[in-house]
């Protein structure tokens, strides 16, 4: 037996081969990584091609809408709703102790534009449709679905990821804004109809506080969430290893990959668009 | 559905035709997976109009072979020349275009099940309408004409045109996709394992339908097959092959070409225990473990 093979020679002790499995696991992990992004990057550059250069089919668009944008409308409408009234119950706790209570709206609709709207709908669109995409393209590939495409001449790409960007792009923006709209509904309707809060003022304080330029920041950050979520969900989907399994952990893969990146996205983003639109703000841009 | 003309007349056309270039030649082809290799040195042509049976142990390599035939799995050496190209040097574009001259009937028939028997039949059609000249584009019609004319070929009632390939069985779903490679009227058809799964009459009927096809319009066919059935009533010629990890020596990975009547008499011991269903060393080899 060679004397270097350390997994199976006595001599060596466990200490030394715990630490030598751990480097080569962590070496295997790093690999996979760097092979794993390389692959996004050119799975996403072959997405832009397909997207800029050939016309779409639009049953395949409408579709992709249909399936992205109407379903998901009762869900996205739902959860904003419900964390508008969260955030009033919070608010309220915080700002009575300090006899503030009549400016909750401000932070209310504040966060909601900035943050919790797109964050909101692109977290409930990586659970609803990114978690769909992948099982559906992943069943297509172990069905040899996607492969019968190719054998007829079709680019898969370019029939079945490039509609669901293009879907999802276009409409997260809309489904933000359901968010935000739900959520100033549902945080006004249970500061007015539970705490007892003056509407005249709720209203007038986040007039004075959040502006357009706020709204603009959540919408430009739901762009970069709608295509991350569709991008990287069509990815697993698409690299879906065989059988139940192997669509099962791209399902749950593509969510999870795409939770992270939204509030990675958003953390760069959120201090990106600071510094622009910051300088720009003149106070007289308010929203409300 | 009704019995086809016999298949000895087209066998004795092609046997008295001139001398053509084949339609697909395959030269030195090696194909691997990391570092598992399927393919070695695989050299076969596929003359115009003929009809090839594959057949092999599974795991040999067989379904990679079809793929490669049309592009859809790369070859790291060797060369696969369709109709004189040699897919290797063609452009995404020229490529897809010589696909639409294909068609592909996948093992577990690979239907688009978010799509109808009839938009599956369809949309082969409705994608060359996008890619074809206003002149010639087919009416929602027309393609539904077809695609009823498909059907019936194929022995389906007109009922299961609004089901989807979920509602139907293994059997009506294999000859739906045979319809659907079928509908362009295709120079090449390649079967993987088309009576895979299917019970001793449906298997006939597809072997029926895949005489049938030839008989309509010339094509050239390769078939995948365990079947030996299937081997025998539809191919003109059949090639076995061996699995690489059972290769002894120099030996090449195609251990049998002729046509299929000499595989019965054959003395190779690897082929006669294909043919007839017996396990050989394996018995050995499970209780070596």
């Amino acid at each position: 037996m060679n004397s270097v093979d350390t997994t199976v020679n006595p001599a060596t002790p466990p200490n030394a081969l715990r630490s030598h499995d751990l480097l080569r696991n962590l070496t295997n992990t790093c690999t996979n990584f760097i092979f794993q992004l390389g692959d996004l990057t050119l799975f996403t550059v072959q997405i832009l091609k397909w997207f800029f250069r050939h016309k779409m089919r639009p049953g395949t668009l409408i579709s992709a809408c249909f399936q992205i944008g109407v379903l998901s409308l009762p869900v996205i409408a739902l959860t904003g709703i419900f964390i508008g009234m969260v955030l009033a119950v919070q608010s309220h706790f915080q700002f009575s102790q300090i006899g503030m209570a009549n400016h909750m709206g401000a932070v209310i609709n504040m966060t909601l534009v900035r943050e919790l709207g797109p964050v909101l709908a692109a977290t409930m669109l990586a659970g609803r449709v990114g978690s769909a995409m992948a099982a559906e393209l992943g069943t297509m590939r172990v069905t040899e679905q996607i492969e019968a495409l190719e054998s007829m001449g079709i680019n898969p790409i370019h029939h079945l990821v490039v509609p669901r960007v293009a879907a999802a792009l276009l409409l997260i923006p809309t489904l933000t804004i359901m968010a935000d709209f739900m959520g100033i509904f549902g945080g006004f309707a249970y500061s007015y109809l539970a705490l007892d809060i003056d509407p005249h003022l709720y209203f007038q304080h986040s007039r004075d506080f959040v502006s357009g330029w706020d709204l603009l920041t959540g919408l430009i950050k739901s762009l970069f969430f709608g295509c991350t979520i569709a991008i990287v969900s069509c990815y697993h989907g698409f690299h879906c290893q065989v059988g139940a399994k192997g669509v099962g952990r791209a399902a749950t893969a593509a969510f999870v990959i795409s939770f992270v990146l939204i509030l990675g996205i958003d953390l760069i983003l959120g201090m990106g668009l600071d510094r622009i639109f910051l300088p720009l703000q003149t106070g007289g841009n308010s929203l409300l | 559905m009704s019995s086809p003309p016999p298949l000895q007349s087209s066998r004795s056309q092609q046997r008295n035709s001139p001398v053509v270039s084949p339609l697909l030649e395959v030269r030195q082809l090696c194909v691997g997976f990391g570092k598992r290799v399927v393919l070695q040195d695989i050299t076969l042509e596929v003359r115009r109009g003929e009809t090839l049976a594959i057949i092999g142990e599974s795991g040999c390599g067989k379904t990679v072979l079809l793929k490669s035939l049309i592009g859809l799995i790369q070859g790291q050496a060797g060369t696969v020349h369709f109709d004189g190209v040699d897919l290797c040097q063609t452009t995404s574009v020229e490529l897809a275009q010589l696909r639409t001259r294909t068609g592909f009937v996948f093992q577990g028939a690979a239907l688009f099940d978010s799509l109808t028997v009839a938009e599956n039949i369809a949309f082969p059609l409705r994608q060359s309408n996008s890619q074809i000249t206003s002149d010639t584009v087919l009416g929602d019609e027309d393609i539904r004409s077809r695609v009823i004319e498909s059907l019936r070929e194929v022995g389906l009632a007109d009922n299961v045109y609004q089901r989807y390939p979920m509602e139907i069985s293994g059997g009506m779903r294999k000859r739906v996709a045979i319809a659907r490679a079928n509908i362009l009227k295709p120079d090449l058809m390649l079967y993987d394992e088309p009576t895979t799964g299917l019970d001793p009459i449906a298997s006939d009927v597809i072997n029926e339908l895949i005489m049938q096809s030839r008989l309509q319009h010339t094509v050239t066919s390769v078939i995948v097959t365990h079947d030996m059935k299937t081997a025998r009533k539809v191919a003109d010629r059949v090639i076995m092959f061996h699995p690489i990890d059972r290769l002894a020596g120099d030996d090449t990975q195609i251990i049998f070409d002729g046509p299929p009547s000499v595989l019965d008499r054959h003395a190779d011991l690897r082929i006669t225990q294909f043919i007839h269903g017996e396990a050989g060393e394996r018995v050995s080899e499970l209780s070596n473990g």
